[in-house]
Protein backbone atom coordinates (compact mmCIF):
# COMPACT_ATOMS: atom_id res chain seq x y z
CA UNK A 1 0.00 0.00 0.00
CA UNK A 2 1.47 3.50 -1.03
CA UNK A 3 1.04 6.23 0.54
CA UNK A 4 -1.34 7.74 -2.59
CA UNK A 5 -3.49 4.68 -2.13
CA UNK A 6 -4.04 5.58 1.75
CA UNK A 7 -5.09 9.18 1.10
CA UNK A 8 -7.33 7.85 -1.76
CA UNK A 9 -8.66 5.31 0.48
CA UNK A 10 -8.73 7.55 3.42
CA UNK A 11 -10.52 9.80 0.89
CA UNK A 12 -12.92 7.43 0.00
CA UNK A 13 -13.89 6.42 3.71
CA UNK A 14 -14.28 10.06 4.64
CA UNK A 15 -16.88 10.63 1.74
CA UNK A 16 -18.25 7.23 3.11
CA UNK A 17 -18.64 8.62 6.41
CA UNK A 18 -20.47 11.75 5.29
CA UNK A 19 -23.04 9.56 3.74
CA UNK A 20 -23.51 7.35 6.05
CA UNK A 21 -23.88 10.59 8.53
CA UNK A 22 -26.43 12.14 6.79
CA UNK A 23 -28.27 9.16 6.20
CA UNK A 24 -28.35 7.80 9.67
CA UNK A 25 -29.05 10.70 11.44
CA UNK A 26 -32.49 10.51 10.39
CA UNK A 27 -32.42 7.30 11.72
CA UNK A 28 -31.41 7.98 14.91
CA UNK A 29 -33.79 10.65 15.40
CA UNK A 30 -36.87 8.51 14.45
CA UNK A 31 -35.50 5.97 16.98
CA UNK A 32 -35.12 8.40 19.40
CA UNK A 33 -37.75 10.30 19.14
CA UNK A 34 -40.93 7.81 18.26
CA UNK A 35 -38.98 4.44 18.87
CA UNK A 36 -39.51 3.45 15.80
CA UNK A 37 -37.66 0.89 13.34
CA UNK A 38 -38.15 2.80 10.35
CA UNK A 39 -36.61 0.35 7.74
CA UNK A 40 -37.99 2.21 4.83
CA UNK A 41 -35.66 4.99 5.61
CA UNK A 42 -33.47 3.88 2.33
CA UNK A 43 -36.54 4.26 -0.08
CA UNK A 44 -36.70 8.00 1.12
CA UNK A 45 -32.84 8.13 -0.13
CA UNK A 46 -33.96 6.53 -2.99
CA UNK A 47 -36.45 9.06 -4.18
CA UNK A 48 -33.89 11.70 -3.31
CA UNK A 49 -31.65 10.54 -5.80
CA UNK A 50 -34.53 10.21 -8.25
CA UNK A 51 -35.89 13.71 -6.92
CA UNK A 52 -32.37 14.73 -8.01
CA UNK A 53 -32.69 13.48 -11.26
CA UNK A 54 -36.17 14.49 -12.48
CA UNK A 55 -35.12 18.49 -11.44
CA UNK A 56 -31.54 18.15 -12.62
CA UNK A 57 -31.37 15.88 -15.48
CA UNK A 58 -34.52 16.24 -17.00
CA UNK A 59 -35.55 19.85 -16.08
CA UNK A 60 -31.88 21.23 -16.24
CA UNK A 61 -32.31 23.02 -13.17
CA UNK A 62 -28.98 23.93 -11.27
CA UNK A 63 -27.45 21.22 -8.52
CA UNK A 64 -27.81 23.00 -5.60
CA UNK A 65 -31.11 24.22 -6.23
CA UNK A 66 -32.57 20.89 -7.30
CA UNK A 67 -31.13 19.13 -4.21
CA UNK A 68 -32.58 22.26 -1.75
CA UNK A 69 -35.78 21.25 -3.52
CA UNK A 70 -35.33 17.22 -3.60
CA UNK A 71 -35.15 17.87 0.11
CA UNK A 72 -38.31 20.02 0.09
CA UNK A 73 -40.14 17.11 -1.66
CA UNK A 74 -39.13 13.91 0.26
CA UNK A 75 -39.30 15.74 3.43
CA UNK A 76 -42.77 16.61 2.90
CA UNK A 77 -43.72 13.28 1.77
CA UNK A 78 -42.28 11.55 4.89
CA UNK A 79 -44.45 13.54 7.49
CA UNK A 80 -47.16 12.21 5.15
CA UNK A 81 -46.29 8.92 5.93
CA UNK A 82 -45.10 9.40 9.60
CA UNK A 83 -48.46 11.28 10.16
CA UNK A 84 -50.68 8.21 8.00
CA UNK A 85 -48.47 4.94 8.73
CA UNK A 86 -46.13 5.23 12.49
CA UNK A 87 -48.62 7.48 14.67
CA UNK A 88 -49.97 4.22 15.98
CA UNK A 89 -47.11 2.43 15.88
CA UNK A 90 -44.93 5.13 18.07
CA UNK A 91 -43.00 2.72 20.46
CA UNK A 92 -43.57 -0.62 18.98
CA UNK A 93 -40.44 -2.18 17.55
CA UNK A 94 -41.26 -5.21 15.88
CA UNK A 95 -44.84 -3.91 14.57
CA UNK A 96 -43.07 -0.44 13.24
CA UNK A 97 -40.60 -2.53 11.38
CA UNK A 98 -43.03 -5.10 9.38
CA UNK A 99 -45.28 -1.74 8.93
CA UNK A 100 -41.66 -0.29 7.21
CA UNK A 101 -41.01 -2.55 5.36
CA UNK A 102 -44.35 -2.73 3.78
CA UNK A 103 -43.96 0.62 3.17
CA UNK A 104 -40.89 -0.04 1.06
CA UNK A 105 -42.61 -2.55 -1.08
CA UNK A 106 -45.19 0.57 -1.49
CA UNK A 107 -42.45 3.30 -2.15
CA UNK A 108 -40.66 1.23 -4.61
CA UNK A 109 -43.39 0.37 -6.79
CA UNK A 110 -43.90 4.17 -6.69
CA UNK A 111 -40.80 4.57 -7.88
CA UNK A 112 -40.79 2.17 -9.85
CA UNK A 113 -44.58 2.77 -11.89
CA UNK A 114 -42.68 6.55 -11.69
CA UNK A 115 -39.43 6.62 -13.41
CA UNK A 116 -39.12 2.59 -14.35
CA UNK A 117 -36.47 -0.29 -13.13
CA UNK A 118 -33.91 1.05 -15.36
CA UNK A 119 -30.74 2.62 -13.76
CA UNK A 120 -30.46 6.12 -14.27
CA UNK A 121 -27.13 7.99 -15.01
CA UNK A 122 -27.42 11.45 -13.56
CA UNK A 123 -24.09 13.95 -15.15
CA UNK A 124 -21.23 15.03 -13.42
CA UNK A 125 -21.84 18.11 -11.88
CA UNK A 126 -17.85 19.04 -10.53
CA UNK A 127 -15.51 17.34 -13.53
CA UNK A 128 -12.25 17.05 -13.39
CA UNK A 129 -9.45 15.65 -10.77
CA UNK A 130 -7.33 17.10 -7.88
CA UNK A 131 -3.94 16.04 -7.92
CA UNK A 132 -1.53 16.90 -4.75
CA UNK A 133 1.43 15.42 -4.47
CA UNK A 134 1.26 12.30 -6.64
CA UNK A 135 -2.56 11.63 -4.98
CA UNK A 136 -5.60 11.93 -8.13
CA UNK A 137 -9.12 12.35 -5.95
CA UNK A 138 -11.88 13.18 -8.11
CA UNK A 139 -13.73 16.52 -7.60
CA UNK A 140 -17.23 15.05 -8.25
CA UNK A 141 -16.23 12.63 -4.50
CA UNK A 142 -14.81 15.40 -2.96
CA UNK A 143 -17.20 17.88 -3.43
CA UNK A 144 -19.60 15.71 -1.37
CA UNK A 145 -17.37 15.93 1.87
CA UNK A 146 -18.26 19.80 2.27
CA UNK A 147 -22.04 19.79 0.91
CA UNK A 148 -22.57 17.29 3.50
CA UNK A 149 -20.70 18.86 6.05
CA UNK A 150 -22.83 22.08 5.84
CA UNK A 151 -25.80 19.98 5.95
CA UNK A 152 -24.96 18.42 9.08
CA UNK A 153 -23.20 21.47 10.39
CA UNK A 154 -27.00 23.11 9.91
CA UNK A 155 -28.77 20.50 11.42
CA UNK A 156 -26.65 20.55 14.48
CA UNK A 157 -27.42 24.40 14.96
CA UNK A 158 -30.77 23.89 14.49
CA UNK A 159 -31.12 21.08 17.12
CA UNK A 160 -28.73 23.14 19.75
CA UNK A 161 -29.63 26.49 19.14
CA UNK A 162 -33.22 26.33 18.06
CA UNK A 163 -36.90 26.21 20.23
CA UNK A 164 -37.90 23.45 18.34
CA UNK A 165 -34.68 21.70 18.30
CA UNK A 166 -34.26 21.65 22.34
CA UNK A 167 -37.48 20.08 22.17
CA UNK A 168 -36.38 17.66 20.10
CA UNK A 169 -33.98 17.01 22.11
CA UNK A 170 -35.96 16.80 25.81
CA UNK A 171 -38.51 14.21 23.89
CA UNK A 172 -35.26 12.03 23.28
CA UNK A 173 -34.54 12.56 26.47
CA UNK A 174 -38.56 11.58 28.37
CA UNK A 175 -41.15 12.27 26.42
CA UNK A 176 -43.50 12.48 29.36
CA UNK A 177 -41.56 14.93 31.09
CA UNK A 178 -40.91 16.73 27.51
CA UNK A 179 -45.11 16.54 27.28
CA UNK A 180 -45.54 17.99 30.81
CA UNK A 181 -43.66 21.15 29.88
CA UNK A 182 -45.29 21.88 27.02
CA UNK A 183 -43.69 20.41 23.87
CA UNK A 184 -46.02 19.05 21.53
CA UNK A 185 -44.87 15.83 20.71
CA UNK A 186 -46.88 15.30 17.56
CA UNK A 187 -45.21 18.15 16.35
CA UNK A 188 -42.02 17.06 16.95
CA UNK A 189 -42.12 13.50 15.74
CA UNK A 190 -43.52 15.35 12.35
CA UNK A 191 -40.64 17.25 12.50
CA UNK A 192 -38.01 14.29 13.23
CA UNK A 193 -39.01 12.63 10.23
CA UNK A 194 -39.35 15.64 7.82
CA UNK A 195 -35.71 16.74 9.13
CA UNK A 196 -34.94 12.66 8.82
CA UNK A 197 -36.31 12.28 5.65
CA UNK A 198 -34.68 15.89 4.36
CA UNK A 199 -31.04 14.37 5.23
CA UNK A 200 -31.62 10.83 3.36
CA UNK A 201 -32.68 12.81 0.30
CA UNK A 202 -29.89 14.93 0.44
CA UNK A 203 -27.56 11.93 0.68
CA UNK A 204 -29.32 10.39 -1.82
CA UNK A 205 -29.23 13.92 -4.50
CA UNK A 206 -25.20 13.68 -3.22
CA UNK A 207 -24.52 10.52 -4.51
CA UNK A 208 -26.38 10.26 -7.34
CA UNK A 209 -23.93 11.87 -9.93
CA UNK A 210 -21.70 8.97 -9.00
CA UNK A 211 -23.94 5.90 -8.31
CA UNK A 212 -26.80 5.25 -10.28
CA UNK A 213 -30.19 5.70 -9.69
CA UNK A 214 -32.87 3.09 -9.95
CA UNK A 215 -35.57 1.71 -7.27
CA UNK A 216 -33.47 -0.37 -5.51
CA UNK A 217 -31.58 1.42 -3.85
CA UNK A 218 -32.83 1.19 -0.97
CA UNK A 219 -32.79 -1.42 1.54
CA UNK A 220 -29.09 -2.49 1.22
CA UNK A 221 -28.17 0.76 2.79
CA UNK A 222 -30.70 1.13 5.24
CA UNK A 223 -28.99 -2.07 6.83
CA UNK A 224 -25.57 -0.17 6.83
CA UNK A 225 -27.86 2.83 8.44
CA UNK A 226 -28.81 0.54 11.31
CA UNK A 227 -25.49 -1.07 11.63
CA UNK A 228 -24.29 2.55 12.34
CA UNK A 229 -27.42 3.05 14.57
CA UNK A 230 -27.29 0.35 16.69
CA UNK A 231 -23.01 0.71 16.59
CA UNK A 232 -23.32 4.61 17.82
CA UNK A 233 -26.41 4.03 20.48
CA UNK A 234 -29.02 4.06 18.96
CA UNK A 235 -30.22 7.63 20.31
CA UNK A 236 -26.90 8.72 19.93
CA UNK A 237 -26.31 11.72 17.65
CA UNK A 238 -22.88 12.28 18.66
CA UNK A 239 -22.78 8.57 18.55
CA UNK A 240 -23.93 8.32 15.20
CA UNK A 241 -21.64 10.59 13.60
CA UNK A 242 -18.70 8.81 15.15
CA UNK A 243 -20.07 5.04 14.33
CA UNK A 244 -20.72 6.41 10.33
CA UNK A 245 -17.44 7.43 10.54
CA UNK A 246 -15.81 3.90 11.31
CA UNK A 247 -18.05 2.30 9.04
CA UNK A 248 -17.16 4.45 6.12
CA UNK A 249 -13.47 3.75 6.44
CA UNK A 250 -14.16 -0.34 7.11
CA UNK A 251 -16.32 -0.56 4.22
CA UNK A 252 -13.31 1.69 2.36
CA UNK A 253 -10.55 -0.06 3.47
CA UNK A 254 -11.42 -3.38 4.03
CA UNK A 255 -12.76 -3.23 0.47
CA UNK A 256 -9.79 -2.07 -0.99
CA UNK A 257 -7.30 -4.22 0.68
CA UNK A 258 -9.49 -7.21 0.97
CA UNK A 259 -12.59 -7.21 -0.90
CA UNK A 260 -16.47 -5.61 -0.72
CA UNK A 261 -17.85 -9.12 0.74
CA UNK A 262 -15.62 -9.30 3.38
CA UNK A 263 -15.95 -5.65 4.22
CA UNK A 264 -19.72 -6.45 4.48
CA UNK A 265 -19.09 -9.35 6.64
CA UNK A 266 -16.77 -7.41 8.70
CA UNK A 267 -19.60 -4.77 9.05
CA UNK A 268 -22.37 -7.16 10.13
CA UNK A 269 -20.08 -9.24 12.76
CA UNK A 270 -19.18 -5.46 14.37
CA UNK A 271 -23.32 -5.47 14.59
CA UNK A 272 -23.54 -8.40 16.39
CA UNK A 273 -20.37 -8.26 18.44
CA UNK A 274 -21.40 -4.51 20.03
CA UNK A 275 -24.62 -5.63 20.50
CA UNK A 276 -23.66 -8.49 22.24
CA UNK A 277 -21.00 -7.08 24.43
CA UNK A 278 -21.77 -3.18 24.58
CA UNK A 279 -25.67 -3.28 23.59
CA UNK A 280 -25.85 0.35 24.54
CA UNK A 281 -23.77 0.87 21.53
CA UNK A 282 -19.91 3.03 21.65
CA UNK A 283 -21.39 6.70 22.92
CA UNK A 284 -25.27 5.54 24.55
CA UNK A 285 -26.11 5.40 27.81
CA UNK A 286 -29.17 3.68 28.39
CA UNK A 287 -28.62 -0.05 29.22
CA UNK B 1 -71.48 -16.44 20.15
CA UNK B 2 -71.83 -20.13 21.41
CA UNK B 3 -68.48 -22.44 21.31
CA UNK B 4 -68.81 -25.82 20.42
CA UNK B 5 -65.78 -25.54 18.04
CA UNK B 6 -63.85 -28.91 18.23
CA UNK B 7 -66.80 -30.85 16.22
CA UNK B 8 -66.77 -28.35 13.82
CA UNK B 9 -62.99 -28.12 14.05
CA UNK B 10 -62.46 -31.39 13.16
CA UNK B 11 -64.90 -31.34 10.72
CA UNK B 12 -63.13 -28.48 9.17
CA UNK B 13 -59.83 -29.78 9.30
CA UNK B 14 -60.78 -33.04 7.56
CA UNK B 15 -62.50 -31.17 4.40
CA UNK B 16 -59.00 -29.21 4.38
CA UNK B 17 -56.79 -32.14 4.15
CA UNK B 18 -58.87 -34.37 1.67
CA UNK B 19 -59.11 -30.68 -0.10
CA UNK B 20 -55.51 -30.98 0.26
CA UNK B 21 -54.93 -34.61 -1.01
CA UNK B 22 -57.46 -34.50 -3.91
CA UNK B 23 -55.75 -31.14 -5.46
CA UNK B 24 -53.61 -33.23 -7.67
CA UNK B 25 -56.44 -35.16 -9.07
CA UNK B 26 -58.06 -32.51 -10.32
CA UNK B 27 -55.81 -29.77 -11.06
CA UNK B 28 -53.60 -30.98 -14.09
CA UNK B 29 -51.56 -27.81 -14.57
CA UNK B 30 -48.16 -28.65 -13.38
CA UNK B 31 -48.00 -24.81 -12.74
CA UNK B 32 -50.75 -24.77 -9.62
CA UNK B 33 -49.25 -28.01 -8.54
CA UNK B 34 -46.09 -25.94 -8.35
CA UNK B 35 -47.76 -23.31 -6.42
CA UNK B 36 -49.45 -25.72 -4.14
CA UNK B 37 -45.78 -27.18 -3.45
CA UNK B 38 -44.06 -23.61 -2.68
CA UNK B 39 -47.28 -22.99 -0.35
CA UNK B 40 -46.50 -26.56 1.68
CA UNK B 41 -43.04 -25.71 2.03
CA UNK B 42 -43.79 -21.91 3.24
CA UNK B 43 -46.10 -23.37 5.85
CA UNK B 44 -43.31 -25.34 6.90
CA UNK B 45 -41.19 -22.39 7.77
CA UNK B 46 -43.78 -19.94 8.32
CA UNK B 47 -45.66 -22.59 11.31
CA UNK B 48 -41.49 -23.21 12.70
CA UNK B 49 -40.78 -19.15 12.75
CA UNK B 50 -44.54 -18.70 14.53
CA UNK B 51 -43.08 -21.27 16.89
CA UNK B 52 -39.98 -19.50 17.89
CA UNK B 53 -42.02 -16.39 18.54
CA UNK B 54 -44.19 -17.99 21.29
CA UNK B 55 -41.07 -17.42 23.49
CA UNK B 56 -41.68 -13.80 22.61
CA UNK B 57 -38.03 -13.26 20.47
CA UNK B 58 -38.58 -12.39 16.80
CA UNK B 59 -35.26 -14.41 15.30
CA UNK B 60 -34.57 -12.82 11.57
CA UNK B 61 -31.87 -15.58 11.50
CA UNK B 62 -34.73 -18.11 10.67
CA UNK B 63 -34.43 -17.45 6.80
CA UNK B 64 -30.74 -17.34 6.83
CA UNK B 65 -31.37 -20.62 8.66
CA UNK B 66 -33.33 -22.27 6.43
CA UNK B 67 -30.78 -21.61 3.77
CA UNK B 68 -28.36 -23.03 5.73
CA UNK B 69 -30.55 -26.49 5.43
CA UNK B 70 -31.05 -25.96 1.62
CA UNK B 71 -27.36 -25.83 1.49
CA UNK B 72 -26.44 -28.26 3.54
CA UNK B 73 -28.78 -30.92 1.98
CA UNK B 74 -27.33 -29.73 -1.29
CA UNK B 75 -23.85 -29.96 -0.57
CA UNK B 76 -24.31 -33.57 1.43
CA UNK B 77 -26.08 -35.36 -1.92
CA UNK B 78 -23.57 -33.30 -4.71
CA UNK B 79 -20.10 -33.71 -3.00
CA UNK B 80 -20.47 -36.48 -0.64
CA UNK B 81 -22.69 -38.28 -3.29
CA UNK B 82 -25.50 -39.36 -0.39
CA UNK B 83 -28.75 -39.73 -0.98
CA UNK B 84 -31.92 -37.43 -0.63
CA UNK B 85 -33.41 -39.49 2.21
CA UNK B 86 -30.35 -39.51 4.12
CA UNK B 87 -28.76 -35.91 3.32
CA UNK B 88 -32.09 -34.82 4.61
CA UNK B 89 -31.76 -35.48 8.62
CA UNK B 90 -28.49 -34.83 8.41
CA UNK B 91 -29.07 -31.51 6.79
CA UNK B 92 -31.41 -30.73 9.86
CA UNK B 93 -28.92 -31.64 12.70
CA UNK B 94 -26.38 -29.84 10.78
CA UNK B 95 -28.28 -26.77 10.45
CA UNK B 96 -29.82 -27.31 13.97
CA UNK B 97 -25.92 -27.42 15.58
CA UNK B 98 -24.95 -24.31 13.67
CA UNK B 99 -28.00 -22.45 15.06
CA UNK B 100 -26.75 -23.56 18.44
CA UNK B 101 -23.78 -21.56 17.47
CA UNK B 102 -25.70 -18.46 16.20
CA UNK B 103 -27.82 -18.33 18.75
CA UNK B 104 -25.38 -19.03 21.67
CA UNK B 105 -24.28 -15.27 21.64
CA UNK B 106 -27.24 -13.71 20.52
CA UNK B 107 -29.29 -15.08 23.53
CA UNK B 108 -27.43 -12.88 25.72
CA UNK B 109 -29.74 -10.06 24.27
CA UNK B 110 -33.39 -9.96 24.75
CA UNK B 111 -36.06 -7.80 22.56
CA UNK B 112 -35.16 -5.46 19.20
CA UNK B 113 -31.49 -5.93 20.06
CA UNK B 114 -31.80 -10.04 19.57
CA UNK B 115 -33.53 -9.22 16.66
CA UNK B 116 -30.76 -6.79 15.35
CA UNK B 117 -27.84 -9.28 16.55
CA UNK B 118 -30.06 -12.38 14.70
CA UNK B 119 -30.55 -10.28 11.58
CA UNK B 120 -26.32 -9.13 11.77
CA UNK B 121 -25.31 -13.24 12.32
CA UNK B 122 -27.45 -14.42 9.30
CA UNK B 123 -25.89 -11.78 7.09
CA UNK B 124 -22.75 -13.16 8.13
CA UNK B 125 -24.42 -16.45 7.25
CA UNK B 126 -25.61 -15.57 3.84
CA UNK B 127 -21.98 -13.42 3.45
CA UNK B 128 -20.06 -16.58 3.49
CA UNK B 129 -22.17 -18.03 1.06
CA UNK B 130 -21.07 -15.20 -1.41
CA UNK B 131 -17.70 -15.12 -0.81
CA UNK B 132 -16.85 -19.03 -0.61
CA UNK B 133 -16.87 -20.07 -4.14
CA UNK B 134 -15.52 -23.50 -3.21
CA UNK B 135 -18.46 -25.22 -1.50
CA UNK B 136 -21.01 -22.95 -1.55
CA UNK B 137 -20.68 -21.86 -4.95
CA UNK B 138 -20.30 -18.13 -4.68
CA UNK B 139 -23.17 -15.84 -6.04
CA UNK B 140 -24.21 -18.00 -8.57
CA UNK B 141 -25.10 -20.55 -5.89
CA UNK B 142 -25.54 -24.07 -6.07
CA UNK B 143 -27.24 -25.96 -9.56
CA UNK B 144 -27.99 -28.40 -10.97
CA UNK B 145 -29.15 -30.02 -7.34
CA UNK B 146 -30.32 -33.34 -7.92
CA UNK B 147 -33.59 -34.89 -7.46
CA UNK B 148 -34.46 -36.60 -4.37
CA UNK B 149 -34.08 -40.53 -5.85
CA UNK B 150 -36.92 -42.25 -6.80
CA UNK B 151 -38.62 -44.48 -3.34
CA UNK B 152 -39.69 -47.87 -2.99
CA UNK B 153 -42.05 -48.24 -0.68
CA UNK B 154 -43.51 -51.86 0.17
CA UNK B 155 -46.85 -51.92 -1.98
CA UNK B 156 -46.87 -48.87 -4.33
CA UNK B 157 -44.26 -48.71 -7.21
CA UNK B 158 -41.59 -47.52 -7.29
CA UNK B 159 -42.15 -43.16 -7.14
CA UNK B 160 -39.56 -41.37 -9.11
CA UNK B 161 -38.88 -37.91 -8.82
CA UNK B 162 -37.82 -35.59 -11.86
CA UNK B 163 -38.82 -32.64 -13.60
CA UNK B 164 -41.66 -33.47 -15.38
CA UNK B 165 -43.50 -35.14 -12.72
CA UNK B 166 -44.69 -32.94 -9.90
CA UNK B 167 -47.37 -35.06 -8.04
CA UNK B 168 -45.13 -37.59 -5.71
CA UNK B 169 -42.96 -33.45 -4.87
CA UNK B 170 -46.62 -32.59 -4.05
CA UNK B 171 -46.77 -35.34 -1.74
CA UNK B 172 -43.87 -35.87 -0.29
CA UNK B 173 -44.05 -31.68 0.73
CA UNK B 174 -47.54 -32.31 1.66
CA UNK B 175 -46.43 -35.30 4.04
CA UNK B 176 -43.89 -33.50 5.44
CA UNK B 177 -45.99 -30.43 6.29
CA UNK B 178 -48.58 -32.57 7.88
CA UNK B 179 -45.76 -34.08 9.89
CA UNK B 180 -43.98 -31.42 10.91
CA UNK B 181 -47.65 -29.07 11.63
CA UNK B 182 -48.77 -32.07 14.14
CA UNK B 183 -44.95 -32.14 15.75
CA UNK B 184 -45.52 -28.54 16.25
CA UNK B 185 -48.93 -28.45 17.56
CA UNK B 186 -47.89 -31.38 20.01
CA UNK B 187 -44.57 -29.25 21.19
CA UNK B 188 -46.60 -26.41 21.68
CA UNK B 189 -49.93 -27.64 23.63
CA UNK B 190 -46.26 -29.47 25.85
CA UNK B 191 -44.82 -28.74 28.85
CA UNK B 192 -42.36 -26.89 26.54
CA UNK B 193 -44.89 -24.53 24.77
CA UNK B 194 -46.78 -23.98 28.43
CA UNK B 195 -43.28 -22.95 29.12
CA UNK B 196 -42.62 -20.88 26.01
CA UNK B 197 -45.75 -18.82 26.90
CA UNK B 198 -44.54 -18.01 30.68
CA UNK B 199 -41.52 -16.69 29.05
CA UNK B 200 -43.20 -14.54 26.68
CA UNK B 201 -45.43 -13.19 29.32
CA UNK B 202 -42.49 -12.51 31.88
CA UNK B 203 -38.96 -13.18 31.65
CA UNK B 204 -38.16 -12.29 35.11
CA UNK B 205 -41.23 -14.12 36.91
CA UNK B 206 -40.47 -17.23 34.92
CA UNK B 207 -37.22 -16.96 36.47
CA UNK B 208 -38.56 -16.89 39.57
CA UNK B 209 -40.44 -19.70 39.61
CA UNK B 210 -37.18 -21.94 38.65
CA UNK B 211 -37.59 -22.09 34.39
CA UNK B 212 -33.78 -21.66 32.89
CA UNK B 213 -35.26 -18.84 30.23
CA UNK B 214 -31.90 -18.72 28.77
CA UNK B 215 -31.81 -22.62 28.06
CA UNK B 216 -35.37 -23.02 27.11
CA UNK B 217 -35.60 -20.30 24.59
CA UNK B 218 -32.75 -22.01 22.85
CA UNK B 219 -34.45 -25.36 22.72
CA UNK B 220 -37.69 -23.49 20.98
CA UNK B 221 -34.98 -21.55 18.85
CA UNK B 222 -33.04 -24.89 17.52
CA UNK B 223 -36.32 -26.89 17.45
CA UNK B 224 -37.87 -24.12 15.28
CA UNK B 225 -34.58 -24.28 13.26
CA UNK B 226 -34.64 -28.08 12.40
CA UNK B 227 -38.08 -27.47 10.97
CA UNK B 228 -36.60 -24.32 8.99
CA UNK B 229 -33.72 -26.29 7.86
CA UNK B 230 -36.25 -29.21 6.87
CA UNK B 231 -38.35 -26.82 4.56
CA UNK B 232 -35.13 -25.52 3.35
CA UNK B 233 -33.66 -29.05 2.23
CA UNK B 234 -37.11 -29.74 0.31
CA UNK B 235 -36.83 -26.25 -1.17
CA UNK B 236 -33.13 -26.79 -2.51
CA UNK B 237 -34.59 -30.78 -3.84
CA UNK B 238 -37.10 -29.43 -5.58
CA UNK B 239 -36.16 -25.99 -7.15
CA UNK B 240 -32.77 -27.41 -7.89
CA UNK B 241 -31.02 -24.28 -7.57
CA UNK B 242 -29.80 -22.39 -4.95
CA UNK B 243 -28.28 -18.70 -4.82
CA UNK B 244 -27.97 -16.83 -1.76
CA UNK B 245 -30.05 -14.08 -2.25
CA UNK B 246 -33.32 -16.37 -2.66
CA UNK B 247 -32.90 -16.42 1.52
CA UNK B 248 -31.88 -12.94 1.69
CA UNK B 249 -34.13 -10.85 3.87
CA UNK B 250 -36.77 -10.60 1.15
CA UNK B 251 -38.37 -14.02 1.38
CA UNK B 252 -37.44 -13.14 5.25
CA UNK B 253 -39.63 -10.16 5.53
CA UNK B 254 -42.34 -12.07 3.67
CA UNK B 255 -42.27 -14.76 5.83
CA UNK B 256 -42.71 -12.21 8.62
CA UNK B 257 -45.36 -10.58 6.74
CA UNK B 258 -47.34 -13.89 6.28
CA UNK B 259 -47.03 -15.02 10.31
CA UNK B 260 -48.14 -10.76 10.95
CA UNK B 261 -51.17 -11.23 8.48
CA UNK B 262 -52.10 -14.46 9.17
CA UNK B 263 -51.89 -13.48 12.92
CA UNK B 264 -49.22 -14.76 15.54
CA UNK B 265 -51.66 -15.73 18.51
CA UNK B 266 -53.05 -18.65 16.64
CA UNK B 267 -51.82 -21.95 15.52
CA UNK B 268 -53.58 -21.60 12.25
CA UNK B 269 -52.20 -17.92 11.76
CA UNK B 270 -49.58 -18.68 9.62
CA UNK B 271 -50.96 -21.39 7.53
CA UNK B 272 -53.67 -18.69 6.77
CA UNK B 273 -51.34 -15.90 5.76
CA UNK B 274 -49.17 -18.00 3.22
CA UNK B 275 -52.44 -19.14 1.36
CA UNK B 276 -54.11 -16.30 1.85
CA UNK B 277 -50.48 -14.08 0.05
CA UNK B 278 -49.37 -17.02 -1.97
CA UNK B 279 -53.18 -17.64 -3.81
CA UNK B 280 -53.57 -13.61 -3.93
CA UNK B 281 -49.97 -13.21 -6.16
CA UNK B 282 -50.94 -16.01 -8.58
CA UNK B 283 -54.25 -14.25 -9.02
CA UNK B 284 -53.03 -10.54 -9.47
CA UNK B 285 -50.14 -12.28 -12.13
CA UNK B 286 -51.69 -9.56 -14.88
CA UNK B 287 -49.86 -7.01 -12.44
CA UNK B 288 -47.45 -8.54 -11.24
CA UNK B 289 -45.31 -5.26 -11.04
CA UNK B 290 -48.19 -4.00 -8.44
CA UNK B 291 -48.14 -6.99 -6.38
CA UNK B 292 -45.86 -5.43 -3.65
CA UNK B 293 -48.22 -2.78 -3.35
CA UNK B 294 -51.14 -4.72 -2.73
CA UNK B 295 -48.88 -6.32 0.14
CA UNK B 296 -47.89 -3.31 1.47
CA UNK B 297 -51.66 -2.25 2.18
CA UNK B 298 -52.81 -5.49 3.41
CA UNK B 299 -49.91 -5.35 5.83
CA UNK B 300 -51.08 -1.56 6.86
CA UNK B 301 -54.37 -2.37 7.33
CA UNK B 302 -53.77 -5.46 9.35
CA UNK B 303 -51.48 -3.81 11.56
CA UNK B 304 -53.83 -0.83 11.77
CA UNK B 305 -57.33 -2.12 12.16
CA UNK B 306 -56.25 -6.19 13.06
CA UNK B 307 -53.52 -5.76 15.96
Amino acid sequence: MTFAQFIQMFANGTMLGFQLSLFATGLTLVYGIMHIINFAHGELYMLGAFAVYLFFQVFGINFVVSLLLAMAVVSFLSIVIERVFFKPMRGYHIPSFIMSTGLIFVLQVMAMSLFGVKDKAVDSVFTGVLKVAGVTLSKERLMIIPISFVVIAAFYVFLLRSRSGRAMRAVMQDPDAAALQGVNIDTTCSLAMGIGGAMAAAAGGLLAPIFVVNPYLGPPLTWEGFVVVCLGGRTSLPGTLLAAFIMGYIKSFVSTLVDPIVASMCAAALLGIILIFRPQGLLGHEA
Amino acid sequence: MKRNRPKSKYIGISAALLAAFLIPAFVKSPYWLHVFITIWIYIIVTSSLRFTITMGEWSFAHVPLMGMGAYTSALFVKSLGLSFWSALPLAVLTTAAISILIYLPCLSTTGTFFFFSSFAFGEVMRLCWVKFQNPFGGPMGLFDIPYPDSLQLPILPAIKFGPLSKTPFYYMTLLFMLISLLLLYMLERSRLGRIADAIRESNLLSQFVGIRVNGYKMVILVIGTAFAALGGSLYAHYFTLIQPDDFYWGLGVYIIIYLVVGGTQRFEGPIAGVLLFVLLRELLRPIVMYVPLVYGFILAATLAFLP
